[in-house]
Formats: structure tokens, C-alpha cells, sequence
């Protein structure tokens, strides 16, 4: 029986998972730019908040602040209807950037790069009985991440 | 509106775990870790890009890690981000974001009587 295990494959290297999934509240406005490559990017503050009870028993919540990155067709569609204040979900991957910064020192940022974006906020106006997605998925094609 | 802040990596360990004591005494380990990406460029070819993580575990995570986790090994990891400011080493704020580590996994392992996995104590 052939062997299932990718360690006894030749040249094969065990495929990674980079998979984070956010359910928070838009804490700036998209930005959307066109890079000089032709490809639109548009970035965005995610929080969320974490409860928890603490050993007294307490309610305590801390707020942690997320940078998310969109490309392409997702990031025409992020900045047209993501906006502060409103709730999100998010799907993507990490990506960790650095360089060197004043002084020396190196700067470290890490982004979520978008994949699949959901508004999941309800619609303003309820008496409207007609459903229809509003989301945007990163499409996987060649040359796009 | 409860929120969701997870993470989830299948990788492996780039640097053995450092065990130290948070101020009140506690056990914390930071591990290095990488993922790969890879996808097919526009010619078709296959590209591969490697992603560092720091994963930080607490309590019993953390012996664990020191005990069980190498430089080279497999690992599940399940936790959350958190993106912490701390003084650097030339002074002035220095921010990392960082995978509170809460589930991990040993995939190297092949024992079934040996412990394999470990969640966090929280």
C-alpha cells in the first residue's frame, strides 16, 4: 500500500496552515491605493474584545487592534463598504513585515491579509425581505495571493 | 457582539523554546515558528514564501514546550493575537505581534502512550 505520510515521500514538504479568523468592529475607515504596479490595496483597523472573568470572579475585556490588507477585486469591495464603527468578519492569512526603522532599530508590523471579508452588521432597513450575500472572496487564480 | 480573534498554524518550530518567569512567577515560553505559503505565479510556477511567527505559551503550555518542542519539529498550534509594546533594546517602544498559544499539537510524534498534545491552563 502506497505510504501516506509525507516524510516517506521524496521531495515532499508538509503543506502549512497560516489561517486567522477575526469577528470584531472596523476601527478606521477603509483606504484604498493604487499601486504603481496597477494593483489596488486597501488597508483597515479591525478590534476585538476579549471578555473574560477574572480569578475574583470580574468581568474584565481587553481590546485588541488588528491591521488588515486587501488586494484586488476584495479591496474594491472592502473599500467601498467597510466602515468604522461597523461589525466585521475576517479571514486571511498572516504576514509579518520589517524594516529598519530610526536609530537603527528594526520595525516589525504584522498585517491580516484578507481572503474572505463578510459585513455581518444587519441591514438598515428590515422590511426589505430580499437576501443577498454581501461579501467579498479573494479569488484564487494565477498571480494573485 | 462576542468577538473572534483565532488563530491557527500547521508548521514547524525554527528555534527551541525559551522558558523564563513572568513578573508574578509564572511559567512563559516563547517559540519561533514558520509557515510556508505557497501558490502558482502567473507563468504557473510554484512559489514559496516562508511566514515567522512568535508563539508564547503559559502555565503548564509552557513546561510543556520546554520539554517536548525542538528546533526542526511539527506542530499544530491553536491561539489568538496579541500585539504587545515592550522597551527595546535601544530604547524607544518596540511592538511584536505575538500567537498566545492556546492548544498545541506534536505531530512528529509516533508513541501513542506519550503525551502528544497540551491546552492551555486558562
Amino acid at each position: 500500500m502506497p505510504s501516506l505520510y509525507y516524510r516517506d515521500i521524496p521531495s515532499c514538504v508538509m503543506k502549512s496552515v497560516n489561517k486567522v479568523i477575526l469577528l470584531g468592529n472596523v476601527t478606521r475607515d477603509s483606504e484604498l491605493k493604487a499601486l504603481t504596479g496597477g494593483q489596488s490595496v486597501c488597508t483597515f483597523g479591525l478590534a476585538t474584545n476579549r471578555v473574560w472573568r477574572d480569578p475574583k470572579g470580574e468581568k474584565q475585556s481587553l481590546p485588541e487592534f488588528h491591521n488588515v490588507v486587501a488586494w484586488g477585486s476584495l479591496a474594491e469591495f472592502c473599500s467601498q463598504y467597510v466602515r468604522k464603527g461597523k461589525p466585521l468578519y475576517v479571514e486571511g492569512y498572516l504576514k509579518t513585515r520589517s524594516w529598519e526603522g530610526p536609530e537603527g532599530s528594526k520595525i516589525f508590523r504584522t498585517e491580516i491579509v484578507a481572503e474572505n471579508v463578510i459585513l455581518v452588521a444587519p441591514r438598515e432597513d428590515a422590511n426589505n425581505s430580499q437576501t443577498h450575500e454581501v461579501s467579498a472572496q479573494e479569488e484564487v487564480s494565477a498571480g494573485s495571493d | 457582539m462576542f468577538n473572534v480573534n483565532r488563530v491557527t498554524l500547521l508548521g514547524n518550530v525554527t528555534h527551541d523554546p525559551e522558558l523564563r518567569a513572568t513578573k508574578a512567577g509564572h511559567p512563559v515560553s516563547t517559540v519561533g515558528f514558520a509557515t510556508n505559503r505557497s501558490w502558482r505565479d502567473e507563468q504557473g510556477a510554484l512559489q514559496r514564501e516562508p511566514e515567522f511567527h512568535r508563539l508564547v505559551c503559559f502555565g503548564s503550555l509552557a513546561d510543556f514546550t520546554e520539554k517536548r518542542v525542538k528546533k526542526g519539529a511539527p506542530l499544530y498550534v491553536e491561539g489568538r493575537l496579541r500585539t504587545s509594546r515592550f522597551e527595546g533594546k535601544k530604547g524607544g517602544t518596540v511592538s511584536r505581534t505575538e500567537v498566545m498559544v492556546d492548544r498545541l499539537v506534536l505531530l512528529s510524534s509516533r508513541k501513542k502512550a506519550a503525551v502528544e498534545a497540551a491546552e492551555s491552563d486558562e
